[in-house]
């Protein structure tokens, strides 16, 4: 069987209900206890909602873990060489991958607040420019390039980690077609969905929350405790749902009620919204569920938690996956 | 006094970059351990590494505050704001920063950029402003700023900054002057020269190299034992001058035309893969040249040593002080 690549990470509640500082002792208590569980990285959001910057959370869970931070990079930000320089000194310091996740951004007023472009088309196009520009400096080319958004004359990294970035793509990969042709190593990620959904891109990776217990009922309560007031909570996603143009977050909100569930599997409302759905149910029910994904080729797993204490019961859910391959 | 001693960076055509690196470790630790309040983290597209992840590796398992130089086409400014205000909050301490227009004319051209310098100055006065609007921990209101170059509509920081924030700004031309005129809390750093030289009313800080030993006849070995010339290093240092519109580096290259040294400051190491010039004595020579910039008003030095060994030595010379 491959290797499972599992990446469980906090999930951040909005600063009304959980703050800056406590997000930030979230993720420096799942680096600990995902070293301990033998999870491989932890996931780091980005948008301009965020607290703070993912690159600096990033080297801080690089700092004293063997985890690896997945850094989410979306164009516009900063410049792409930055970026591919960026990569190779993080590397080079801490002597292991660093993971990019690769988004055009969810929420249209992270483009608006920076003036940048909010047509889908120009994203994908200023995206494939961005990751292109990005893995060509990594393979050690002297690069000259001239897109319509990114232009790089006759520049070479001076530096190389000779360890290889991990590259994520999540959204709708079918717009990053070519890019996917010439970049094997990209494996593209998608929002978790009920069991027995059918993904109609080839997705190697899904993020979905999870919440295990013993019983299902269990796992139920500790959701109930984590749920926010279910007015306050249509609210975020109504207005979540206008700040998008996501389509698997449409497709996430409008298959699942959030407080009612699909088999187990529920749009979350963690005191305000979640970005994916979580499977709240038994160790053995989401083993099966996670099993589903394994067999349809999925072995990349990016894991939301309600508290980093979930840790030890997400071992307990893959010790269950262990068993049952 | 706020020192900042780093190690000499040399270009890497003729070193093994993962050295440096080694080096900056070194460097944090002794700084750390002879009381010096900062490491410099440098930055140009030739250099091997991010400046903002050499700032990680300074702050990381020292006391040291890291001097980050920053420039405007790297990144945003909401996200250079971002990156002050999550740094601090992870490393509980303040930060420093020094603001540059850029020194290699190249780095500009590689990105796509044909800026003329009044050009670049203002591209680095909207990205000063946008991080200070949205720092400003009076303000409350939202920051919506519409400039030539960036643009930010509505945006407000989720964290505060929770220590104090350095600013620098390196440069002597006009340009320079303007902005330290226009935004008071940014301190010039100017570039050390020879003692009896005369810098602008606005210097508070001078980025200079130091060898200093309990003798000036050793001081002097080390010296030219590092700087050695050869045909490599003298088509470099050409290849600089060709590459900068820096006021200060033209002048420091010109004055390298007519003489080598004035005095114990010497512009020799110009032409060897040096951004500076080095005072270089015993104890009391070194000090008595820190003692002249503070009588001049300046208390920040950013001091570029050959070794990490000379930072006892720099404590010593201090000391005098």
């Amino acid at each position: 069987m491959k290797k499972l690549n599992i990446y469980p990470y906090p999930h951040r509640y909005p600063v009304q209900v959980q703050s800056t500082s406590q997000y930030l002792d979230e993720v420096m208590n799942c680096k600990t206890l995902n070293d301990q569980a033998g999870f491989d990285g932890i996931l780091l959001f980005t948008s301009l909602d965020d607290p703070f910057d993912q690159w600096t959370l990033g080297g801080e869970v690089f700092r004293g873990s063997q985890q690896v931070p997945i850094v989410a990079v979306m164009p516009g930000w900063e410049h792409p060489v930055v970026t591919a320089r960026k990569l190779e000194t993080l590397q080079t310091i801490y002597q292991r991958p660093c993971a990019v996740n690769w988004i055009t951004g969810l929420n249209l007023s992270d483009h608006e607040k920076l003036g940048a472009p909010k047509s889908k088309p120009v994203r994908f196009e200023m995206l494939n420019e961005y990751m292109e520009i990005v893995m060509r400096l990594q393979s050690g080319e002297k690069l000259t390039f001239s897109g319509k958004h990114y232009q790089v004359k006759g520049h070479r990294l001076t530096h190389f980690s000779q360890i290889q970035t991990k590259h994520y793509i999540s959204g709708s990969v079918e717009n990053f077609d070519s890019t996917l042709s010439k970049y094997p190593a990209l494996v593209p990620v998608s929002i978790g969905l009920e069991k027995g959904f059918t993904y109609s891109q080839p997705v190697k990776g899904v993020g979905l929350g999870i919440i295990a217990r013993s019983t299902e009922q269990e796992a139920r309560q500790v959701m109930e405790m984590f749920l926010g007031d279910k007015k306050i909570s249509e609210k975020y996603i109504e207005m979540s749902k206008k700040n998008t143009d996501s389509i698997w977050k449409k497709r996430l909100f409008d298959r699942v009620d959030h407080h009612e569930g699909i088999n187990g599997f529920y749009a979350s409302a963690l005191k305000g919204f979640s970005q994916v759905g979580f499977f709240v149910h038994s160790y053995e029910a989401c083993a099966d569920y996670l099993l589903d994904h394994i067999q349809n080729g999925r072995d990349h797993f990016f894991i939301s938690l309600v508290s980093s204490k979930e840790i030890l019961h997400i071992k307990k859910v893959f010790d269950w996956v262990k068993n049952k391959i | 006094m706020k020192i900042f001693p780093y190690p000499h960076a040399y270009p890497n055509q003729i070193r093994d970059e993962s050295t440096l690196l080694k080096e900056l470790n070194d460097f944090k630790h002794a700084n750390d351990q002879n009381g010096f309040f900062g490491t410099l983290a440098f930055t140009a597209l030739t250099h091997a590494y991010d400046n903002w992840d050499l700032g990680h590796l300074i702050a990381s398992d020292s006391h040291q505050i890291p001097l980050m130089a920053i420039l405007p086409f790297y990144e945003n400014p909401v996200i250079t704001a971002r990156k002050i205000v999550s740094f601090q909050a992870i490393y509980q301490r303040p930060l420093a920063i020094n603001w540059i227009s850029g020194l290699a004319l190249n780095d500009y051209e590689k990105l796509g950029l044909k800026l003329t310098k009044v050009q670049r100055y203002a591209m680095l006065k909207e990205h000063i402003t946008v991080v200070n609007a949205l720092l400003d921990p009076v303000s409350k209101k939202t920051l919506t700023f519409e400039g030539e170059f960036f643009y930010v509509k509505n945006h407000k920081l989720q964290k505060n900054l929770s220590f104090p924030l350095y600013q620098y700004i390196s440069g002597t031309s006009a340009e320079c002057l303007e902005l330290i005129r226009e935004f008071k809390f940014l301190n010039q750093l100017v570039g050390g020269m020879e003692k009896g030289h005369t810098y602008s009313e606005f210097a508070k800080g001078a980025a200079f190299g130091v060898v200093v030993r309990p003798s000036e006849l050793d001081a002097k070995k080390i010296f030219d034992k590092k700087f050695k010339s050869d045909s490599l290093s003298l088509s470099y240092a050409k290849l600089a001058q060709k590459n900068t519109d820096s006021d200060w580096k033209l002048k420091i290259h010109e004055r390298l035309k007519q003489e080598d040294s004035k005095g114990n400051f010497f512009y020799s190491s110009i032409s060897h893969y040096s951004e500076v010039g080095f005072v270089v004595g015993d104890y009391i020579q070194v000090s008595e040249y820190f003692k002249n910039l503070i009588s001049l008003g300046m208390s920040t030095f950013v001091v570029c040593l050959l070794d990490c060994a000379d930072i006892y030595h720099l404590r010593k010379c201090i000391d005098l002080i």
